[in-house]
């Protein structure tokens, strides 16, 4: 998107300027940087002339200064304590679906038996509003973190079940021909050729998954918590503090987005191989 | 021989080491506050920092419940052992399961449902009501009540929309205009104030007791296992809340800065007068008369009454009297 | 033909499969044949006539439902140390160099690589003409290349026996024949008994000593072809009068009917 707006501008200023200079290169190349923020601070600044012009209570829609005032009117402490509950969380359960996804995964596609009776059992937790039993799993699971660990991992490990299974499908039929005519064992085959050819779709559904972790944190947090941004934002709302509730909104979104540029650059830094050629 | 003998002593000193320790350590409660915390929740953090409850050798954590139904089955279920909740979800679940909960104290014996008006609302009275818009939380416990209110005044329920939606919703809803008014507690009426503010409004209230609704409403509650369990415990974690209600009547502010030390986030001005809105509801005509904590049978009927109707339930499907534990309310 | 000291040899043999709707499909009927020491056969014949199954059978990736198959005289019963095989596809490992890949089925069968083997690796690169690619990555290699990594990964262990599945197929005309002649300078340098599976009549001429021309439903021997065409053969081979005659008659012979010379 970013590259064809800039080759774009490239193209159409090039003949009518033959002159460009680099500095002008220079200037257009950083503008190429920078669009992304300046697209945002774009809609923000539309955002908060809205909410002025229209003079739109907090209620309704806070404007992006009384979302920032409210943030900064609490204590950080607060904002760091509801901040490292929820994150703890997302990472509890993130960590409890990738321990269980991938070798669940590894055994449903290498047994036809164990994919045939698993499978549905897992469409149909997958098909389960879990907000919906989540006041129940509080109440089996009674107070505490792991309840809320639970809920994450049920809303995070699905994707990562299947886009394992379909990784360890993807293995070339002949390498596992190879892997036999070697005389190698299933567990071999597993480690050395399924898994490795899995890590793209790994990595993809674990990129998907970690902003599931976030949703499945706050969620659980919604039903029952103590501490962390999902209970802030139930909490800020039940006294109408809408603007406060925005405040935690956008550090959770914030949240994500950093978790999934971990999880990217762990791919880049860990398996360069599995990134398409040029995004290496 | 030698064995028995060894076996012996073993239970011996397990026996002493058991004592020793229930000795020094303090027992430890889970108390399960009904809802996210709010100035109205205020006197169990002022028995915390107060230290009421370590006076009785008692440890407190407190969890959060998301409404009074949640609290009777988190206790009945044993993930919670002590809590505050309304005498009604108590009183409905017990008609219609085994349910090993029940009420040791009474905190509110005025029901705290009202509807909450912008200032100069042409509802002037329950009966104006009719063709009106009311905002309500979705799983709110008023909304079951309010069609037998209506019905017990001669309007119809038919009469009113009633639109369901998400609790924090409502005061902005109210101060936009789209609602002509929101059913709530009498605890929500500082925070709906500070949000009617901002649209220039300030608010008035119709309060449902005026209007018939009578009863027991927020009280403590503990788990029948507790209960049997250890008694005392019970006794000692009832008088130290007992206290701090007391303290808490007395001194709003102080409540909710033992709030704000638990909830660092809380404002402790709204808090204040969340629970001085609540005052109303705890000391009344009805505890001048038989005392704070007390369950009387004639009112505890009633409010067994509204249950029944409300859920059509036969009046003889729970004898009320079997929902409470008067035993641990000082006299 | 059935000498008693061939490499592979074939006897009756049958297969037959399950299909997934449950009936059985004959992938092989009455298959005979000896292949002798480092001859280079090639065996051709329309799709579904059971090529590859022949080959996964000698493999000893596939028991065959009747008959038996022999390795100097010794049943198949599970795959050998003495065979080789080069798939239809590469089949790299894109997180490997190509050093590693040519080293893997070492690493994989044993969990480590000597040094010996990293040499004789390192010289199969040469013999590929792969050698300044050692470090690379394979899909920073053509099609052609990573085909001769793969030949090169089916030498390591100095197998005696190639199996080869269409190995050139997948490429186009102009690479295909440059592999055919990188294949047989190979096998000239390392000389080995190769069983290669084509559709190509022309690649099958080039490159074989005979020809096993196969029928499909159910997959059967219908002629073995003695070549006969002189080696080494070079790209006049091609324009040889006999090279023409025989592909008019395999033609013919895969077809089932006569096609016009």
């Amino acid at each position: 998107m970013n590259s064809q707006t800039t080759s774009a501008a490239r193209s159409s200023a090039a003949p009518l300027q033959p002159e460009l200079t680099k500095r002008k290169l220079l200037v257009l190349a950083w503008l190429d940087r920078l669009a992304p923020v300046l697209a945002a601070l774009a809609v923000i600044g539309v955002w908060e002339l809205i909410c002025r012009v229209f003079a739109l209570p907090n209620y309704l829609l806070p404007s992006p200064s009384a979302i920032v005032t409210s943030a900064f009117a609490l204590d950080p402490g607060i904002w760091l304590t509801h901040t490292w509950a929820t994150l703890r969380v997302s990472l509890g359960g993130y960590a409890l679906a990738i321990i269980i996804a991938i070798p669940l995964a590894v055994l449903l596609a290498n047994s036809r038996l164990m994919s045939r009776t698993l499978y549905p059992m897992l469409v149909v937790i997958q098909s389960t509003p879990i907000v919906g039993v989540a006041p129940i799993i509080v109440v089996l699971m009674g107070a505490g973190e792991m309840p809320r660990i639970f809920i994450t991992f049920l809303i995070t490990f699905f994707p990562i079940v299947v886009s394992t299974v379909t990784g360890l499908m993807s293995t070339p039929e002949e390498l596992k021909e190879l892997s036999r005519s070697l005389g190698a064992s299933k567990a071999r085959e597993i480690r050395n050729i399924q898994l490795p050819f899995a890590v793209p779709y790994i990595f993809s559904a674990l990129r998907i998954s970690i902003t599931l972790a976030i949703i499945g944190a706050v969620v659980a947090e919604f039903v029952a918590a103590e501490k962390g941004l999902g209970f802030f934002i139930a909490f800020s709302t039940s006294f109408l503090r809408i603007p406060q509730a925005f405040a935690a909104l956008i550090v959770l979104v914030t949240l994500s987005l950093l978790l999934f540029q971990v999880i990217a650059l762990v791919q880049r830094w860990l398996f360069p191989w599995s990134l398409p050629k040029e995004s290496r | 021989m030698a064995l028995r003998l060894f076996k012996h002593s073993l239970f011996a000193l397990g026996l002493l080491a058991a004592s020793t320790t229930a000795a020094f350590a303090a027992d430890k409660i889970r108390w399960m506050n009904d809802w996210l915390p709010s100035g109205d929740k205020a006197a169990i953090y002022l028995g915390v920092e107060q230290g009421f409850f370590a006076e009785e050798g008692i440890e407190v954590e407190i969890i959060n419940g998301r409404g009074s139904s949640e609290v009777v089955t988190r206790l009945a279920a044993g993930a919670a052992d002590m809590g505050t909740g309304g005498l009604p979800a108590l009183l409905q679940a017990k008609a219609e399961q085994t349910i090993n909960v029940s009420a040791v104290m009474s905190i509110y014996s005025m029901q705290p449902d009202l509807l909450i008006l912008p200032e100069g609302s042409p509802i002037r009275s329950l009966a104006d009501v009719e063709g009106k818009t009311l905002g309500t939380a979705t799983f709110s416990a008023s909304n079951v009540i309010w069609p037998i209110l209506l019905r017990s005044n001669d309007i119809d329920p038919d009469s009113v929309n009633l639109v369901r939606m998400d609790p924090g919703a409502l005061g902005p809803m109210l101060a936009a205009g789209r609602v002509d008014g929101t059913i709530n507690w009498i605890t929500k009426i500082p925070s709906f104030a500070e949000v009617m503010q901002e649209a220039g409004k300030d608010v008035e209230v119709i309060l449902w007791s005026d209007y018939g609704l009578d009863g027991y409403g927020l009280s403590v509650l503990a788990s029948d296992r507790l209960i049997q369990r250890n008694p005392d415990l019970v006794e000692r974690a009832t008088r130290a809340y007992s206290r701090a209600l007391a303290l808490a009547v007395e001194n709003p502010r102080l409540a909710a800065e033992a709030l704000k030390a638990h909830v660092p986030e809380m404002d402790v001005e709204l808090a204040a007068a969340e629970f001085e809105a609540s005052i109303p509801l705890i000391v009344n005509d009805i505890s001048d008369a038989n005392g704070i904590g007390t369950f009387e049978p004639e009112l505890l009927a009633k409010t067994w009454e509204w249950v029944a109707r409300s859920q059509e339930l036969a009046l003889d499907a729970l004898d009320p009297t079997s929902a409470i534990d008067t035993r641990f309310i000082a006299d | 033909m059935l000498t008693p000291d061939a490499t592979i040899r074939f006897q009756d043999v049958e297969q037959v499969f399950m299909s997934s709707d449950g009936t059985a499909v004959q992938a092989l009927a009455n298959v005979n044949f000896s292949i002798a020491r480092h001859e280079f056969v090639a065996v051709i014949g329309p799709s579904g006539c059971g090529k590859s199954t022949l080959l996964r059978i000698i493999a000893g990736l596939v028991r065959p439902t009747r008959g038996s198959v022999q390795i100097y005289g010794l049943p198949v019963t599970e795959p050998r140390e003495e065979i080789g095989i080069v798939f239809q596809r590469p089949t790299l490992l894109p997180w490997l160099n190509i050093l590693d890949n040519v080293t893997f089925p070492m690493r994989h069968k044993y969990g480590r690589v000597t040094a010996q083997e990293t040499e004789r690796a390192r010289e199969l690169l040469a013999l590929t003409r792969l050698e300044e690619f050692a470090a690379k990555r394979p899909d920073e290699l053509s099609g052609g290349m990573q085909q001769r990594v793969g030949i090169a990964r089916a030498l390591l262990h100095d197998p005696d026996i190639l199996l080869m599945d269409e190995p050139f197929s997948a490429l186009d005309a102009l690479t295909r024949d440059e592999m055919s002649f990188e294949l047989l300078r190979i096998w000239t340098e390392k000389p080995k008994t190769v069983l290669f599976i084509t559709h190509s009549i022309p690649e099958a001429l080039l490159l074989a000593d005979r020809i096993l021309v196969m029928s499909a439903r159910p997959g059967a021997v219908r002629e073995i072809i003695d070549v006969g065409l002189p080696r080494p053969r070079t790209l006049d081979t091609l324009s040889e009068k006999r090279f023409n005659e025989l592909a008019n008659h395999i033609r013919s012979q895969v077809f089932s009917r006569p096609v016009a010379a």
